[in-house]
């Protein structure tokens, strides 16, 4: 029998904190029998008291000041995270994912929302008046999706305000 | 006064410069914390990362961050009285957003022209500033549900 296990996806710095911040509260609610598996562009891994079964690093997907480097690294990127992504389903059995971005969470959250497994997203929290491209991806394909900042809620209609993590 | 630079993960040699250039280091007890060595070792005090930031925090009296949310937001749950340089340097500029937002609420200082820096050092220990009271996260539960039901 598989292991349950839900992916949490998530960058380095503020992504990483936000997806922390949320494990400490999420890890007591989710069910004995569910692990986690760890998708990050982070060199550094969350801390939990669940079992992390596997942990999948990537390279950024958007180069913080080349636009030519982001664009030949994006397939290799995609790429790799398909296969892993396809290798996961094979493993276990994946019940959803949670991201907090950026774009390291896109391809995992297209592939599960494709393989009919639930997709929660959160806007960055860094976010107050415009979208993010990572979050206009994940809105449109999460069963959840979380806003931080109340002023966004007429770009993103039909997303949930619960505080901020 | 003790004057804590933290730069998180992303280096932001433009800051480090400006710092250098208006003295900041002769002027006061000044340790920057910079995931690039080889940019803050021009300083009589710094680190790449520490396991203990926090430490860091406590022992300044006024911290200047990058724009980084993670950082300013835990800076602000713990009440210290930061200097906020957002980087336009990258080719994302969100880092403006949240700049914006502590500036309008006057929960720190922002410093979007680093010329100013030393200047705003100056003023950063009497300005007025709010302080911040963070709305916890109560989603958790639509989490679950959302997942499991």
């Amino acid at each position: 029998m598989k292991k349950k296990a839900v992916i949490l996806s998530y960058g380095k710095g503020g992504h990483q904190e936000q997806m922390q911040r949320l494990v400490v509260t999420l890890q007591s609610e989710l069910p004995k029998d569910t692990d986690i598996i760890v998708m990050t562009d982070s060199k550094t891994v969350i801390t939990t008291e669940k079992k992390i079964l596997a942990s999948f690093h990537y390279s950024e997907a958007r180069d913080k000041h080349s636009t030519t480097k982001t664009l030949l690294g994006l397939p290799k990127l995609i790429v790799t995270q398909f296969l892993d992504s396809i290798s996961l389903n094979r493993q276990f059995e994946i019940v959803g994912i949670i991201s907090t971005g950026p774009g390291v969470s896109i391809i995992p959250s297209m592939l599960c929302k494709l393989f009919g497994k639930k997709v929660i997203a959160f806007e960055s929290w860094s976010r107050f008046y415009h979208s993010s491209l990572t979050g206009k991806v994940l809105y449109k394909v999460s069963d959840l999706f979380f806003i931080q900042n109340k002023t966004l809620q007429t770009i993103y209609p039909k997303a949930i305000y619960r505080g901020r993590l | 006064m003790k004057v804590l630079v933290t730069l998180g993960t992303t280096p932001f040699p433009e800051l480090l410069s400006a710092l250098h250039m208006q003295g900041v280091d002769e002027s006061y007890q000044l340790t920057v914390q910079s995931p690039e060595n080889e940019d803050a070792s021009r300083f009589s005090n710094s680190f790449q990362f520490s396991d203990d930031i926090n430490s860091w925090y406590d022992w300044a009296d006024i911290i200047i961050t990058h724009a980084g949310a993670g950082s300013i937001y835990r800076l602000l749950e713990q009440n210290h009285r930061i200097i906020v340089v957002p980087n336009t340097y990258r080719k994302d500029k969100h880092q403006l957003e949240i700049s914006n937002y502590v500036e309008q609420n006057k929960f720190g200082l922002v410093c979007f022209d680093l010329k100013q820096l030393s200047a705003m050092i100056a003023q950063a220990d009497t300005a007025q500033i709010n302080s911040y009271t963070k709305t916890e996260f109560l989603g958790t539960r639509d989490i679950v549900n959302t997942i499991f039901n």
